[in-house]
């Protein structure tokens, strides 16, 4: 017996070797695989519509439209890294939603309150959740499942189903204000300027620590940071300025890379995701943390539900149909393996900006939205059969 | 209290003619396993109404055997002749066909469906493509009148015992109309009743002339329902013996060779124990099966291990060594009696985390499910037990975290030095030396290591046992399980046998191997009911 387990170490460590070339490329080929993506849709769709795709004012719409699956998608993927799924969100925004629009027009609280309410709100829900999953072990699947069906029809005994509205200026103004142009563009720079600091720095003091540094790696990153400053700086010039939804997705996106990249709590989220087992056999407290991601995505559900209500200046009964849907597409399209332990919060990020581009374009183009459902389940198969392509290996071992 | 008859006992029995008829022939069976030889040149014959005992250490070649006769793997060159024809077997259903039938060691069951759809799954009889549901009933109460069970063949299979179920889908297989069965470590997993239920079993289908093939460790079991028994090493037939009684000894040698050693022994002098301190001491430990609750995994194992020392925990299939591990750190499922001492002071694990925040490390011993984390960096895997060591708060110190792995990773000899690459990219040895090095990181004071060198190549085994010893001589206490007799009694400074969940012998280092293997088949252990 011991004969044969040594014999299946060394074919598995021939076919390592026959796959080498594109597992250690330095940049994650799925994410050159969106790059390419982005680069297609533009260009089709600035021809689709004469011109009119690639302008500071669509730009600047496609974002807000794409903020809140932006936030959604990168809250889901943290779920989804630890082996977890979220089929509730969208009406879970939904609950959200209407607590913050009914307490928005019953009162005359301020509206950082509001904000702070429907956050603690929404992590009533994950915290309801992730005691769900961790103390019962009930799947996570079958709970937030639960959740879609419950959190809804609460929703709707508590409205009748009816929208609520209209919500006040002052919040509408949480998603669909602009910081003014000439501050946007010196607050833009400022941060790139910090971050591109920041980055050669660590660089820095990881070679003087004796930290490899990888400097395609770093180009990469630079290169990934330029490139969205870049187009923000020529948007938010060209048109008002940065919405107020964008800032919200990118704080919501920084804070998130922040703890999936840099703290333990991260770490530890991979380490779970890609073997359960073996991480509690290393003494992570995996329970504990697994409650905390659904308190964390409670978190989400709440900015998101202020950005959608403010966006759509109500919350109406079909709020969020689908919304978890389009998360976890973006989720996946971005990278994140719905098995766990592998995926990024930028990477959610970009899928959700990805499939925001398609409902933009093909909008503007007056294909029908029947179509652009289409498209985009289309492009989420493409997402994942790159993947699969890439990782060919992972398919044998099923 | 049922007394069996032992064979010798049963002595002439009737029909001798179906005695000698020879119903299967294997010749000069050779297979390999890319260029490794597993069986070289095997010839065994089975006659009809016969039980055939075959015995070896891990790898010798029984399972291979017994699935190339089965029909789950092709034999390189050789012949099978079965029931007076020459057969080569396609697989499972040919061999099935013919009146083979293989009992594995984990059988496949659907627990939420019916005993009677568990039983015939695969075989269901049908009309049309709709299962004949009064047909299946009919046969499902045969099988299970036979085996003297009485069950609803309608409730489902989880309504039964663990052992219920395991015979319930042995009468499964056997209904197939089986004239040879091969029953893998079949009491592994069987409390003694059981065990004593399964051989009642054994004795009536022997009766109606159908042949067994009984794979096992247990040479006490062996005495009692086997005819003959058939002893395997390094892929050979090393000898047969007519009637095994009293000849334990005789098997055991048959079983290991001769006592060279084929690695080079410990270099060390054996630590001078008893002055040592006690590290950790456990008093009538018992652990029980979490789903059988009758069946004990270890039962009342005492011992005291010591800073400094290997102890070395010798035990086949079945044998109780990993439960025992688990139990000590904390991961075992099952139910856990008895007084475990760390530094004198009563201590019982609540789970991993708590053993590692004692200082109490284990190296499991499977890899892929409960070691390595795939996907993730070697750095990563290092860390994963000890991340709050190099970065007390919230963030990650990368840099402290760096240091310390690489450290860990070159003083280990991880090849290639590379603590970004994915872990699985590594070789099985690699891979190892990483997780020896997940558990050092955590700085243990004592090394539970199970099975540390499975499925390794040699020259990967003989850096481990130098990471090993070298643990032992900067004072940690190791534990070492393991179910290689050439390891246990080259690495260990102390050799405990486990048999049946209790510990049957303790041995100096580079004690003569048969004795070592004699303990662990159940020496001086009567068969008794």
């Amino acid at each position: 017996m011991a004969i044969v387990t040594s014999d299946q170490e060394r074919t598995e460590g021939e076919s390592v070797r026959r796959g080498f070339s594109l597992r250690t490329l330095p940049i994650d080929p799925q994410f050159i695989a969106l790059g390419i993506a982005f680069i297609v849709l533009a260009v089709l769709f600035q021809i689709g519509t004469s011109g009119v795709f690639f302008t500071p004012r669509n730009l600047s719409l496609l974002l807000r439209q794409g903020s809140v699956v932006a936030v959604l998608a990168a809250g889901v993927s943290v779920l989804m890294i630890m082996g977890q799924i979220d089929l509730s969100i969208g009406a879970a925004v939904y609950l959200v939603g209407v607590f913050v629009a009914q307490l928005d027009i019953n009162s005359d609280l301020p509206i950082y309150v509001l904000v702070i309410a429907g956050i603690a709100a929404g992590c009533v829900l994950g915290a309801w959740q992730g005691f769900w999953v961790v103390k019962l072990a009930v799947p996570s699947f079958v709970v937030t499942l639960a959740g879609l069906l419950m959190f809804r029809g609460v929703g709707w005994l508590w409205t009748n189903a009816e929208t609520v509205a209209p919500v006040s200026e002052d919040f509408i103004g949480l998603s669909e204000s602009f910081t003014p142009t000439g501050l946007s563009v010196i607050a833009l720079t400022v941060i790139y300027v910090v971050s591109l600091v920041a980055m050669v720095v660590s660089a820095q003091g990881d070679r003087k620590y004796g930290l490899p540094v990888d400097t395609v790696k770093l180009i990469g990153r630079i290169a990934g940071l330029t490139v969205p400053f870049v187009f923000l700086v020529w948007i938010s010039s060209g048109f008002l300025g940065v919405p107020a939804a964008v800032v919200w997705a990118a704080a919501i996106g920084l804070v998130l890379t922040v703890v999936m990249q840099k703290t333990r709590f991260g770490r530890n989220s991979y380490l779970i995701g890609s073997n359960r087992e073996a991480a509690r056999f290393s003494g992570i407290p995996v329970r504990k943390l697994t409650f905390y991601s659904f308190v964390l995505m409670g978190a989400i559900y709440g900015v998101g539900a202020v950005l959608l209500t403010a966006r759509l200046g109500s919350a109406p009964a079909n709020m969020g149909i689908n919304l978890e849907l389009t998360a976890i597409a973006a989720a996946v399209i971005g990278g994140t393996s719905l098995s766990g332990g592998k995926g990024t919060v930028i990477g959610a990020i970009a899928g959700a900006l990805l499939l925001s581009t398609i409902d933009n374009g093909m909008g503007l183009m007056n294909v029908s939205s029947f179509a652009q459902t289409v498209v985009k389940g289309a492009v989420l198969l493409l997402a994942l059969a790159v993947d699969a392509f890439v990782n060919r290996r992972s398919l044998t071992r099923i | 209290m049922v007394h069996y008859l032992t064979p010798a006992e049963e002595g002439n029995r009737t029909d001798e003619k179906i005695e000698q008829e020879v119903l299967l022939e294997v010749s000069g069976i050779n297979k390999r396993y890319s260029g490794v030889p597993v069986l070289r040149d095997v010839s065994i014959q089975v006659r009809r109404g016969e039980v055939v005992g075959l015995v070896g250490e891990n790898g010798a070649g029984k399972s291979t055997l017994s699935k190339i006769v089965a029909g789950y793997l092709a034999s390189d060159s050789g012949t099978i002749e079965f029931d007076g024809r020459r057969r080569k077997f396609k697989n499972v259903r040919e061999a099935e066909a013919a009146g083979i039938v293989m009992i594995p060691q984990e059988l496949q069951t659907a627990p939420h469906l019916t005993i009677a759809e568990n039983m015939f799954a695969g075989s269901l009889a049908a009309r049309g493509g709709v299962v004949n549901r009064r047909e299946l009933f009919r046969a499902t109460i045969e099988q299970l009148r036979f085996f003297n069970i009485t069950a609803d063949p309608l409730a489902t299979l989880s309504t039964l015992t663990v052992s219920e179920q395991r015979l319930v889908m042995m009468a499964a297989r056997l209904s197939k109309r089986a004239s040879l069965v091969i029953l893998d470590e079949p009491t592994a997993a069987l409390t003694d009743d059981e065990t004593a239920t399964l051989f009642a079993h054994v004795r009536r289908l022997r009766e109606q002339g159908v042949a067994w093939i009984h794979v096992t460790h247990r040479l006490d079991e062996l005495e009692v329902i086997a005819d003959r028994v058939v002893a395997m090493r390094d892929g050979r037939v090393a000898e047969t013996f007519e009637s095994p009684v009293g000849k334990r000894r005789a098997i055991v040698r048959a079983m290991i060779g001769s006592d060279v050693a084929k690695l080079r022994t410990r270099h060390t002098t054996p630590a001078p124990a008893n002055e040592r301190e006690v590290v950790l001491s456990l008093s009538n430990l018992s652990v029980r099966d979490p789903d059988n609750r009758d069946k004990f995994r270890v039962k009342d194992v005492s011992l005291q291990l010591r800073a400094g020392e290997v102890l070395g925990l010798f035990g086949l299939v079945g044998a109780g060594r990993t439960e025992l591990a688990r139990a000590i750190f904390g991961s075992w499922a099952g139910e856990v009696s008895g007084d475990v001492r760390l530094y004198g002071s009563p201590w019982r694990a609540r789970g991993p985390a708590d053993a590692l925040a004692s200082g109490v490390a284990m190296l499991t011993e499977d890899r892929k499910s409960t070691g390595i984390l795939q996907g993730q960096s070697v750095n990563a895997n290092i860390s994963s037990a000890s991340i709050r060591a190099v970065s007390p708060g919230t963030i990650i110190s990368r840099a402290a975290e760096y240091r310390r792995n690489q450290g860990l990773a070159r003083d280990l000899g991880v090849r290639p030095l590379n603590l970004r690459a994915a872990v699985e990219t590594l070789s099985g040895g690699n891979q190892q030396k990483v997780l020896l090095a997940r558990w050092l990181a955590t700085n243990p004071r004592i090394l539970i290591l199970d099975e540390p060198t499975i499925g390794l190549d040699v020259g990967a085994r003989l850096e481990v046992f130098d990471l090993i010893r070298k643990q032992a001589q900067e004072g940690r206490a190791v534990l070492l399980i393991s179910s290689d007799l050439e390891e246990i009694v080259t690495q260990a400074d102390k050799i405990l046998v486990m048999y049946k969940g209790r510990i049957n012998a303790e041995l100096p280092p580079n004690s003569p191997r048969h004795e070592v293997m004699l303990a662990a088949t159940g020496k001086d252990t009567q068969w008794r009911l």
